[in-house]
């Protein structure tokens, strides 16, 4: 301490406790045994369990004495389970019930204890063994409670509570330690953990157990409230060592009675946020209500807000000068989605013009869903209010209580985790979903979305955010979209001058804002601490930086970390100081300190939009200057305004740290850095500090992907960081070899990452190999992992790993033929490329396998000397796969790339016609491609977009080709390209349209067509084995159900149904119906059989006697139930299955 | 089930737990019963009854033995429901429910819907509908006494813990202080610190977290001089922030008009009391000569400063 200076208290343990609750920080319960328990009034149940036993007197021994001379019997816990049982909860305990805990770790066997975080909507979850790791790891509606030594009455073993002294040590070192050493990471370096009902000697948990688990604990972090250990013993001395670091606070009062007295004096209002009492209902204005289940919430609030009536309540006036800091803090962005909301409502921002269109373009889409194909997407630089915009579609929709709305800010959802929600909203009355991502997403992640949500029949309107699209891209998206321009124009100055007025800002007037963009406007209205715009940034960097550094040594001269630095201080020797590392011998620049450091690393990430769980940025920040004490971090960052705290999730289950803005990052790491390539090394130091096994994995995992994504190519920074790909390849791998961080993701990112290298001309030839087999190993460990189980991955993950490889071995095999390493290599790679192609295709309708299928042979031909037969092969080859694309069904930006393919392809491929000399040669050496040139030349050209094929010259040629095809059926039999022209040409010969294509799509009347077809198309799907595609088999289904095999049917439908969920927004199309010999829909008639679930019938269809579904929505104006006769419909297929189908909808 | 058996059972009650536990353990219900069991005025008195059996007679008794199981007496049916009922409908009956409130909404939802299910209207229009919805409030809080009765049974009387229990239930009883009590500590206190305040009125939104506190206070701690304590701090704490004067004071000597600037001035008037300035024309006076100096943060003071 200085001369002069004075010492300040040290803050209680209640008033670190409130101010842990009022900033909602994590708050951590530790409970010992002794709960129950008041000074010198033991337990009842303990002194019952005593008495029982014999054992002496309780006061002495506690819950440790019943484990004494043999320990208890088996039924013991029984017979004490019913004791706990008839206990109630002491009223101290009551109010120590009574506040929002992230998460419990208790010695306590007490079933009953759970009730500490039960109530109030909360839902506490049970862990009981080490190995089990909670859904989320602090969270206050739902709290991880975990039982270190088990549960009385547990009918498993490995939750059963010892019987023994060596079970209790076997129970202690297996399971009660390792849970017990996540308390201080669940708390994080900025929470509080506090202990109560934790007598020393007397409970199971061992005062060593504890205080080593503390020793990593920062100041002030455990705060310890009844009694301490006895005085003269060594735990004792540990235990003031402890306090005397700062790291125990102590209070002798009970917790209960603390929390009673703060809560009767009112420091603890408003502090209840688990309360759920005002959420959870959605009106409409029909009258109808949504309240939704908590676990179907809980499943939700995951990823996105639900606007429930809460949003819109009615809002309390202000004060002036509370009004004027809620302001403040809408602009500085301190707040979550809701406060966003509130701010908006409260009238904070001003309407942008755009906002207008925006507003209309969504009305109109809530009015009527379905004339809206692909999302809303706002667009425009940062800072333009876009994320305003978005939070005053949400305010106005639920406002007028039109819709249910689902508001999701820095991510996209999954369809899998909101489908429900949106189930539920269209069965309580909701016209409709309205979901509101600011993500600032790729278009084709709403996109995404929005089909796959559709594809379940759900009603549903994305509207989304996106960075600036150029205005020659913003019309490839088959989006929406809404620029916000970067510059204000003069009404929307004069709307900010009088807002500011209202506002009662101070030094605002219109002047200021003459001729300068909104962004440096929203400069202007952030905190004046703050530099005003941003050529103050770097200089606010270097202060912080500053700070950060000064704070880092006074804190270690206050208190030395451990005791033999103490003494050594004491002694008069100069122990190295300071949570930085010394580096000043080693002239290290201070950019380069781990202060520095740090501010890069979230500057870097924040240019990216990326905000970093605040472990891993330590954890980088150590890892990459040896020495560092993490613990002490938590304290440097108070009041800094250069980072931004925020939750990353409604859980508060992990916190992330970010820039204020990301415009603002780019701006410091400009002035920091100054290149990519240290930029990348900041990127490569996150990259490496990733772990798979801490309680925060999750969030690691899920902000690597992101980051991944994010410097990839198409980020919101372009190819500035391609030169360091290889570099974040390797990175992966490392992360996956040395460090177990194995994750299917993150492997497809290993090989994409590289190929994306390999990409680029500058790569050596003999480093491209090298690269592409590193990338190939990667894969291939990706998709053993997946298929034995050991890596889990969704469907789409594996499909993209499939697409991925597919792609790899195209890339290898162009570059075998690049090396000229030989006809037999180059032929072998481009064979293995096949493979891997066709099994990338059968798992995915999108284009992309498809693509890289044109593009392999495509390249081969232009670069690789083949022979003629191998030449003849790769023109079949692009053929067939031209053949399959169904140009319309794919989204806009994919049809632009096949449109761009196709060009490529007429150059290569040229008007080349097989000569008779090839022809036989081929057949000669037993090759189909010959057959399948040959057919080719004579069918009808199948790669033009049409439906109907009506010309009698196209019916006359489909016919020959079938005849030419057909002839040679038992050397064709084994080939998909032949089999699947065949089956196309007489499809075409029988129904003068292509099998494939357009909806409601009559199928043959005649049943010897039907079976013909039929056994064309087995041929077809025998042939391709796992590689079948989604569409062949789905038409083979169709045929297998209206020949009569209906339970063969019903097996591929189901697997279909299965396979195409969430994935395949064509799934529910209506492809073909039953058609008489016209070609006309036949009308049935049928008895509804019963209901299936929610608007969904089942309907046995008199004639056919089969029972097909009926939808509720399909035949509005008749009224289903059960019993109930409905004429005049059709029977359509999708890939679910057959479905009733109102013949009205015939066009 | 009709009143009948549920003042029997209510009576049993109250003679087991003043045999077993004290004297003090329940209190007679004193309010008139209903006299018949179908028509409103019966319904009525029949919440009101209830209301005072569950939350005043038996305010720690019942809701500490409704913590507990209770053995081969427990039901089905979960017995703390009759309790949020009873609240419910005795403040649907007695106050008047608004609907800004999300509380107010939900109680008289929920209230809506029991009538609705036990009768199919809401109020019930016949003599019939309030006899079916008396019948099942009796049901509904019958349920309740017989699972108190129940826990009496299986736990106070258990052999080998009940005693401890039993005492764990007369500690409770004892703590449960009367309104009075603390309005008494709180007379005291207020003349000996010399802060004028209508006793009732102060304690009134105080007395649940006072008594939470009480109760949360270790065997053998001096309860009164701790809740002493705790109430000179709220004491204090009033005393401090009651501002002599009020918006009205303000507009007409600072000659404002309603808005900010009169929220902006009180504030500061807040200070100015808590600095020392007590009185109510000092204050006043104090405000006067700041803003005519231009130091209160006032629209004129503002327009002041940008012009000059």
């Amino acid at each position: 301490m200085t001369e002069g200076s004075q010492e300040l208290p040290k803050p209680s343990p209640s008033e670190l406790l409130v101010s842990a609750l009022q900033e909602g920080r994590p708050v951590v319960l530790l409970l010992g045994q002794d709960a129950h328990s008041e000074p010198g009034v033991d337990d009842h149940v303990l002194a019952a369990a005593h008495a029982r036993l014999s054992s002496g007197e309780p006061t002495q021994t506690g819950w440790r004495g019943l484990l004494e001379d043999g320990g208890v019997s088996a039924g013991f816990y029984e017979w004490l389970t019913e004791r706990f049982h008839r206990r109630a909860l002491p009223l101290h305990l009551e109010a120590v019930a009574e506040l929002p805990w992230s998460a419990v770790f208790t010695s306590s066997i007490d079933p009953n204890a759970t009730r500490l975080v039960e109530g109030h909507g909360r839902e506490p979850e049970v862990i009981l063994a080490a190995n089990e790791t909670p859904r989320a790891v602090r969270s206050r509606s739902r709290p991880p409670v975990y039982r270190l030594f088990g549960l009385a009455g547990s009918a498993e073993w490995n939750s059963q509570p010892p019987q023994s002294r060596p079970e209790l040590n076997a129970r202690r070192i297996a399971h009660a330690v390792p849970m017990l050493n996540r308390i201080l990471d669940t708390a994080t370096t900025i929470g509080v953990v506090v202990v109560d009902g934790l007598v020393p000697g007397r409970d199971w948990l061992s005062m060593d157990d504890i205080l080593g688990t503390f020793g990593q604990a920062v100041p002030n972090q455990v705060l310890w409230f009844g009694s301490e250990p006895d005085s003269g013993t060594d735990t004792r001395a540990d235990f003031d060592a402890a306090v005397e670091s700062g790291r125990i606070v102590v209070e002798r009062r009970r917790l209960g009675t603390a929390i009673s007295e703060l809560s009767a004096v009112g420091r603890l209002e408003a502090l209840k946020s688990f309360d759920s009492q005002e959420a959870g209902r959605v009106s409409f204005t029909n009258d109808r209500v949504l309240e939704l289940s908590p676990e179907e919430r809980l499943r939700v609030e995951a990823t996105s807000s639900i606007v429930d009536d809460a949003w819109t309540a009615f809002l309390p006036p202000q004060g002036a000068d509370a009004e004027y800091e809620s302001f403040r803090r809408f602009h500085g962005d301190l707040g979550g989605p809701r406060l966003l909301v509130e701010g908006v409502r409260r009238g904070f921002a001003v309407t942008r013009e755009y906002e207008k269109l925006l507003a209309d373009v969504v009305g109109k889409a809530v009015v009527d869903h379905a004339s809206v194909d692909g999302p809303v997407i706002v667009h425009g630089q940062s800072g333009t209010g876009k994320s305003i915009a978005l939070a005053r579609v949400v305010a106005r929709l639920r406002g007028a209580k039109s819709c249910a709305v689902l508001y999701s800010v820095g991510r996209v959802p999954q369809p899998e985790q909101i489908t429900g929600f949106c189930e539920e909203a269209e069965r309580a009355g909701a016209p409709v979903t309205v979901l509101v991502c600011d993500a600032n997403e790729e278009i084709s992640r709403y996109r995404d979305l929005l089909l796959s949500l559709r594809s379940r029949g759900r009603r549903v309107v994305v509207v989304g955010s996106r960075y600036r699209i150029a205005e020659s891209d913003a019309d490839r998206h088959g989006a929406l979209h809404i620029e916000a321009p970067s510059d204000l124009s003069t009404t929307e100055r004069a709307d900010l001058s009088t807002l500011l007025e209202r506002i009662g800002s101070e030094d605002v007037s219109i002047q200021i804002f003459e001729d300068i963009s909104i962004l440096a406007l929203l400069y202007r209205l952030l905190p004046a601490s703050r530099g005003p715009i941003a050529a103050g940034l770097s200089d606010e960097a270097f202060v912080t930086e500053q700070v950060l550094r000064e704070r880092g040594s006074e804190a270690q001269r206050v208190t030395p970390q451990t005791v033999m630095a103490a003494k050594l201080l004491e002694a008069g020797v100069e122990v190295p100081q300071g949570i930085w590392p010394d580096r000043s011998a080693e002239s290290v620049p201070e950019s380069r300190d781990a202060p520095g450091r740090l501010i890069d690393l979230v500057m870097v990430c924040g240019s990216l939009n990326c905000s970093i769980p605040v472990n891993l940025l330590m954890r980088a920040v150590t890892e990459s200057i040896p020495g560092t004490d993490i613990g002490f971090i938590a304290n440097m960052f108070g009041n800094l305004d250069l980072f931004r705290w925020e939750w990353a999730d409604a859980e508060h289950s992990e916190l992330l740290v970010g820039p204020r803005l990301t415009l603002e990052a780019e701006l410091i790491c400009a002035r920091r850095l100054g290149s990519p390539e240290s930029e990348t090394e900041r990127i490569l130091d996150l990259i490496r500090s990733v772990r798979a096994g801490g309680v925060d994995a999750g969030h690691e995992l899920a902000f690597l992907l992101n980051l991944l994504n994010r410097i990839g190519d198409e980020g919101p920074r372009g190819p500035r960081y391609v030169e360091g790909f290889i570099e974040v390849g390797r990175a992966l791998t490392g992360l996956r070899t040395r460090f177990g961080v194995t994750h299917a993701s993150l492997m497809l990112q290993e090989s994409a990452f590289r190929r994306a290298a390999v990409r680029r001309a500058t790569v050596q030839d003999s480093e491209r190999l090298s690269l592409l087999e590193e990338a190939r190993d990667a894969l291939q460990a990706a998709l053993d992992g997946v298929d034995s189980g050991t890596i889990r991955a969704g469907r789409r993950t594996r499909q993209n790993l499939l697409v991925e490889r597919a792609s790899l071995y195209g890339f290898l095999a162009y570059d075998c033929a690049k090396r000229d390493s030989g006809d037999m290599d180059v032929w072998s790679s481009y064979m293995a490329a096949r493979v891997a192609i066709r099994q990338a295709v059968s798992v995915t309708d999108t284009y992309y396998p498809l693509d890289i299928g044109l593009w392999t042979p495509a390249d081969l031909l232009e670069i690789a000397d083949l022979t003629d037969t191998q030449t003849a092969e790769i023109r079949a080859d692009i053929y067939s796969t031209l053949d399959q694309v169904d140009a319309e069904a794919l989204p806009p930006k994919q049809q632009e790339k096949f449109q761009v393919r196709q060009m490529r392809l007429g150059g290569v491929l040229g008007n080349e016609e097989l000569t008779e000399d090839a022809y036989l040669r081929l057949e000669e050496i037993g090759s189909t491609a010959g057959y399948y040139l040959r057919a080719k030349a004579i069918a009808p050209v199948l790669s033009r977009d049409v439906v109907e094929m009506t010309n009698p010259a196209d019916v006359s040629k489909a016919v020959e080709a079938v005849t030419f095809l057909q002839s040679r059926l038992n050397r064709i039999k084994d080939d998909e390209r032949c089999l699947s022209l065949l089956f196309e040409c007489s499809w075409i010969a029988s129904m003068r349209h292509r099998a494939f294509r357009g909806r409601r799509q009559p199928l043959p009347a005649d049943g010897t067509t039907r079976r013909d077809l039929l056994r064309i198309l087995g041929l077809l799907n025998r042939s391709a084995g796992d590689s079948a595609r989604h569409v062949t088999r789905y038409l083979e289904a169709v045929l297998l159900w209206v020949t009569g095999a209906e339970q063969e049917a019903k097996r591929i439908f189901a697997a279909l149904g299965r396979e195409t969920e969430f994935e395949d927004w064509g799934r529910v199309v209506r492809r073909h119906r039953v058609a008489n010999a016209d070609g006309e829909p036949i009308a049935f008639r049928g008895r509804v059989v019963r209901k299936r679930s929610e608007g969904h019938w089942l309907i046995r269809v008199d004639g056919l006697n089969r029972i097909v579904d009926l939808l509720d929505r399909d035949f509005r104006g008749h009224e289903i139930s059960d019993g109930r006769y409905v004429r005049g419909f059709g029977v359509a297929f999708n890939y679910i299955g057959p479905i009733a189908d109102p013949i009205e909808r015939k066009r | 089930m009709s009143f009948v058996r549920l003042n029997a059972a209510a009576v049993e009650l109250r003679n087991s737990l003043r045999s077993f536990v004290g004297e003090s353990a329940m209190a007679e219900v004193t309010v008139a019963p209903p006299a018949s069991d179908d028509d409103e005025i019966a319904f009525v008195k029949l919440v009101s009854w209830s209301y005072v059996l569950l939350f005043e007679a038996g305010r720690v008794a019942v809701a500490y033995l409704l913590q507990l199981p209770a053995g081969e007496r427990s039901r089905v049916r979960d017995p703390t429901l009759a309790r949020v009922l009873v609240h419910d409908l005795r403040t649907w009956s007695f106050h008047n429910l608004g609907f800004l409130s999300d509380r107010d909404r939900e109680i008289s939802r929920r209230v809506r819907r029991w009538f609705i299910d036990t009768c199919g209207d809401c109020p019930p229009g016949t003599r019939q509908g309030w006899r079916l919805c008396f019948l099942a409030l009796c049901k509904e809080v019958h349920s309740t006494v017989e699972h108190c009765q129940g826990a009496m049974t299986t736990v106070l009387l258990a052999e080998d813990d009940g005693e401890a229990s039993t005492r764990d239930l007369r500690r409770r009883i004892d703590r449960a202080w009367p309104a009075v009590e603390f309005h008494k500590i709180i007379d005291d206190a207020a003349v000996r610190l010399g802060v004028a305040i209508d006793a009732p009125k102060f304690c009134g939104g105080r007395l649940t977290t006072w008594q939470r506190y009480l109760e949360s206070l270790p065997n053998g701690a001096d309860l009164e001089s701790q809740m002493l304590r705790v109430m000179e701090r709220d004491l204090l704490a009033h005393a401090e922030d009651v501002l002599p004067i009020d918006g009205r004071d303000v507009m007409e000597r600072l000659k404002l008009v309603p808005g900010p600037d009169v929220g902006r001035a009180l504030r500061r008037a807040r200070e100015m009391l808590r600095s020392g300035i007590r009185e109510p024309q000092a204050l006043l006076a104090a405000l006067t000569e700041e803003a005519t100096d231009g130091l209160l943060d006032t629209a004129d003071a503002r327009r002041e400063r940008n012009h000059g």
